[in-house]
């Protein structure tokens, strides 16, 4: 019963997207997204109050080791319960505009929600599995939602081939430590590992869920699926999917490194802080070329990956630096897909998504998406008083501590050149009229109350900090070094 | 009074409330700015009359604590060093404000919040006695100017203010991972801080290694702010296309954060660091000392040699900055109680001034819609009261003794002959230049033929009066009277002075 007890967020979650598919069969007439919308935050809500601490006694190990709940799991699950409840904000109107099947969109986008969930509670390799499978194939779908854009097809297809390409390389890893150690469950591999020590096999078992995790997290060289996947899929989608499988993939990297992988202690140090430069700065790069806004937002995703995978690379510092990639995960959710929502006050029918010409004046057209969006981009370069200035400080403060001053320089530097394309979507909103034919404004205050919530929320939680951050840390203490 | 000055900082941010109100209303939106900005400065009054002359330390402190878990505190102080630029803050912001009565017709209620978030910002930087927190508010200038410039500015706004952020912003990100930095040095974990006053006495916990980097990642933030050669190419392109307000509050208070910096943490935290030297392609060693007071000695004479040139008015007070800031530096590096004192002064002085020379060149500008110095001449004909407000403040600017802007320059080449010889020497050359290119700009712009043009035009009308009156009457009073400033700012210099100079007691090293 406790063991129940201790999923029962997980359940929640479960059962809404069954009642949202229900829902979608019972009501007819107009109110039916509505209801589906309000079904949908409703069965979110109750998840999040579901993840309340004192609901179970941490840390807890459910069905004979499957499952560990503790402040680490409750951390992931609040953060991927806030996502999706944004990501069902910004979604209804979007549906009715472009006629996607929205029950079907948000009852995909709650099971992926809850394969994301169930990383963060894996406590053994095969509910880590299912939980990243949960997680994508769902995402596979969304991304194709758009059956008659050839850019969404493309988008789906790009995903789904690379996504089961490293999936089945994650799961040739896993097979790999599994073989090595005689068990699946994270403790008992970390036993087996601490007898076995670093061996070739060891090795060859490392690669293959590295460069498997690597793919999921978009972190370069494995990043190439991720432009044309968020470009094309329906931007709801992209920006879920811009987020929540992200930190997923994090979550399940302090997991192995954390927990499976301890024993060995290995110096990643040097591997993941080289990883983490070239993809801040190939992100940043590239992104600074982009004249879409959604691709933009893609490339500086990519850039965001090496930011946390700086505070992974500075794992010597201790748990700090693990409190850091959980801040930054949180962060980063939060301002992201508060971004990738605001491109959704414009009817962009037909297009690939707003061109940076689209908004044009848009500060006059829609003042407060404007301003909104605005605090997102300040957020997103990681100036003060946002969230996102702490999770960049909250990663400085490891890598430096870690010997690692020249990744924060390059941190530092490459935070200054986002800066150029970040601020340049100020520009073209407030400081540019239009010129020609922009987009018109679509009905969105769905979506102004998904974007307006993230952006104050980037301010509060910028300027009041410390419950975030102390909770960070200790959802980080679970996560051994 | 408890409170006073978290009221100071945040007044402006208060006034979004009756902005709020001011719906749409331009006049209203106008009238909400000048009464907020004027009761903030009624405010800072208060506080500058209860400031106690010849105390050193920081007065009114007030601390709560921000991020526990990182002992990171909201911590606000004032000082002799800081008070005045306070003050000096609250009657820019009023003084810009009142010009942009007539010239902002756009969007108003926007650019009025802008501006009070400018103020929280500024006033933030001035007061916050804890690095993060005053990392926070010098961010926190950057994305209202970064609008003002882009917004309300000129015609190649947009790239002048992209450059100016990019600049800033690159100087100030390293900064930030210098803060991050000095944290981790400052103890051992659970008893780290960064409140500048423990700080202080945590000196011996930084390694001469350590003080070095450090100040090489705060020196360029405040380099670049300041903006000192050669980091000020952002300077004339962000004066010449920011709209008049903007131009007052970027001469007048945005480069005084540089100098502010400079003198409150770079100088007394990182002492060894200044005088370290580093390797350096070619001639091997340099002196990081000599490195910032040639640059300084560079920037006189190169930003007059600059402006004797320029044939726009605004660039042509643009690069003057350059050379005034030069004064501030080549004062503080100095690391004498006289130079210190006179870089401090300049910056208040050159704060009046060069705010009242770009409020006059905004005034000339509203009528002519001409720049170019060479399309102007005769205005004094017409002019009488114009001519009058503006021959004062270019005299000023030149260091005519007996009016401001003579005091700071007096005091800094007195400092700097102490220090060096020939160094005082060649800086004083600056003085002459300048005299050379503000009076002979003076000469082409308000005497010689009228143009036919021009003749209709009126001159000053009343809410500029009420704009140049303050600085007009502080330009002569502080140049006749400066004693009273240098009461104030004299302990506290001295203090940072002593150090800046003595050695920090080095233990171990930390790390």
């Amino acid at each position: 019963m406790n063991d129940l007890l201790a999923i029962l967020p997980e359940l929640a979650v479960t059962l809404t997207a069954a009642v949202v598919l229900v829902v979608d069969l019972a009501v007819k007439g107009p109110g039916r997204l509505r209801a589906l919308s309000l079904v949908a935050l409703a069965g979110l809500l109750v998840a999040g109050i579901a993840a309340r601490p004192g609901v179970i006694v941490t840390p807890y190990t459910a069905f004979n080791g499957f499952v560990v709940v503790d402040e680490f799991t409750q951390f992931f699950r609040v953060l991927f319960i806030v996502l999706a409840f944004i990501a069902v904000l910004a979604a209804e109107e979007y549906s009715a505009r472009r006629q996607l099947p929205y029950a079907e969109l948000i009852a995909t986008l709650l099971f992926s929600t809850l394969g994301a969930m169930t990383i963060a509670l894996s406590g053994d390799l095969i509910t880590l599995f299912v939980g990243l499978e949960l997680m994508t194939i769902p995402v596979y779908v969304l991304a194709g939602m758009q059956r008659r854009n050839p850019f969404s097809n493309e988008a789906a297809l790009k995903y789904f081939l690379l996504g089961a390409f490293s999936t089945a390389i994650l799961l040739y890893g896993f097979a790999w430590l599994y073989g090595l150690t005689g068990s699946t469950e994270l403790r008992g591999i970390a036993a087996g590992l601490a007898s076995t020590g670093l061996t070739g096999p060891v090795l060859v078992a490392l690669a293959l869920v590295t460069v498997g995790l690597s793919f999921k997290a978009a972190v370069v060289p494995f990043h190439q699926w991720t432009p044309d996947a968020y470009d094309g899929a329906p931007t709801p989608v992209t920006a879920f999917m811009s987020v929540a499988p992200k930190a997923a993939a994090f979550a399940a990297i302090l997991r192995l490194v954390g927990v499976a992988l301890q024993p060995l202690q290995i110096d990643w140090t040097v591997a993941f802080a080289v990883l983490a430069a070239l993809t801040m700065t190939l992100g940043n790069v590239v992104a600074l070329a982009q004249p879409s806004v959604k691709r933009m937002l893609a490339y500086s995703s990519i850039a965001h990956t090496g930011y946390i995978a700086a505070g992974v690379a500075a794992a010597q510092a201790g748990p700090q630096a693990w409190a850091g990639v959980l801040f930054y995960a949180f962060a980063y959710g939060l301002m992201n897909i508060g971004a990738f929502a605001a491109l959704m006050v414009l009817d962009t029918e037909g297009t690939r998504g707003a061109a940076l010409d689209d908004l044009r004046g848009l500060a006059r057209r829609a003042p407060w998406p404007a301003l909104a969006f605005t605090v997102l981009l300040i957020s997103l370069t990681g100036l003060p008083p946002t969230v996102g200035f702490w999770a960049k400080v909250f990663v400085f403060l490891p890598a430096l501590d870690a010997g690692l001053g020249w990744l924060a320089v390059i941190m530092a530097l490459n935070a200054a050149l986002a800066a150029y394309y970040y601020l340049r979507v100020v520009v073209y909103m407030y400081m540019l009229d239009p010129e020609g034919a922009v987009p018109d404004l679509a009905p969105a205050r769905l979506v102004g109350a998904a974007v307006g919530l993230t952006a104050i929320a980037s301010i509060v939680l910028g300027i009041w900090t410390d419950p975030l951050y102390s909770w960070a840390v200790s959802a980080a203490a679970p996560i051994l070094r | 009074m408890p409170g006073l000055l978290t009221a100071i900082i945040f007044i402006p941010l208060a006034g979004f409330i009756p902005l709020a109100l001011a719906w749409r209303s331009d006049r209203a939106s106008k009238l909400v700015g000048i009464g907020v900005s004027i009761v903030d400065l009624a405010v800072s009054l208060v506080m500058l009359a209860g400031f106690k002359i010849g105390e050193p330390g920081f007065q009114m402190v007030e601390k709560i604590n921000w991020l526990p878990t990182l002992g990171i505190s909201y911590q606000l102080g004032v000082d002799g060093l800081s008070v005045l630029l306070v003050v000096l803050t609250a009657l820019l912001m009023v003084v810009s404000l009142v010009a942009s009565w007539h010239p902002i017709q756009t969007r108003v209620q926007e650019y009025i919040a802008a501006f009070l978030v400018l103020e929280t910002g500024m006033l933030g930087v001035f007061l916050a006695l804890d690095l993060f927190l005053f990392y926070v508010f010098f961010e926190l200038m950057l994305i209202p100017m970064y609008l003002i410039i882009g917004i309300w500015g000129g015609p190649r706004r947009i790239y002048a203010t992209i450059k100016f952020v990019l600049f800033t912003l690159a100087g100030s990100l390293l900064m930030l991972v210098g803060i991050v930095a000095v944290y981790l040095q400052s103890g051992e974990p659970g008893q780290r801080t960064l409140s500048y006053v423990e700080l202080l006495q945590r000196r011996s916990l930084f390694p001469v290694e350590f003080q070095t980097l450090a100040f090489i990642a705060f020196a360029l933030a405040f380099a670049i702010k300041l903006p000192m050669f050669p980091f000020h190419t952002w300077l004339p392109d962000a004066h010449v296309e920011a709209p008049t307000a903007g131009s007052i509050i970027l001469a007048g208070i945005l480069l005084k954060a540089g100098g502010y910096g400079f003198i409150r943490f770079a100088l007394p935290l990182f002492p060894e660091g200044i005088r370290a030297s580093i390797p350096f392609p070619i001639v091997g060693q340099v002196n990081l000392l000599a490195v910032v007071l040639a640059l300084s000695v560079v920037a006189i004479l190169y930003g007059a040699a600059v402006s004797t040139v320029q044939r726009d008015l605004k660039k042509l007070v643009a690069y003057s900055s350059v050379a005034h800031m030069g004064f501030v530096t080549l004062g503080a590096f100095v690391l004498n109680a006289q130079g210190m004192a006179g870089a401090v002064l300049q910056m208040v002085n050159h704060g009046l001034v060069t705010g009242a020379l770009f409020l006059c060149v905004g005034i000339q500008y509203e009528r002519t819609h001409r720049r170019l110095i060479a399309d102007l001449g005769g205005l004094a004909n017409r002019w009488p009261v114009y001519t009058g407000f503006f021959g004062l403040f270019v005299l000023a600017s030149l260091g005519l003794p007996g009016l401001n802007g003579f005091v700071g320059e007096f005091l800094v080449l007195l400092g700097t002959l102490a220090h060096n010889v020939a160094l005082g020497a060649i800086a004083a050359i600056g003085v002459i230049l300048a005299a050379v290119y503000l009076l002979w700009m003076f000469q082409r712009v308000m005497y010689g033929p009228l143009r036919e043009a021009y003749r209709a035009l009126p001159d000053v009308n009343r809410a500029e009066v009420i704009a140049l009156v303050p600085l007009a009457a502080l330009t002569i009073l502080l140049g006749v009277y400066p004693q009273p400033l240098l009461d104030i700012i004299n302990p506290t210099l001295e203090s940072i002075v002593k150090l800046a100079t003595e050695p920090t007691v080095l233990s171990v090293v930390a790390r």
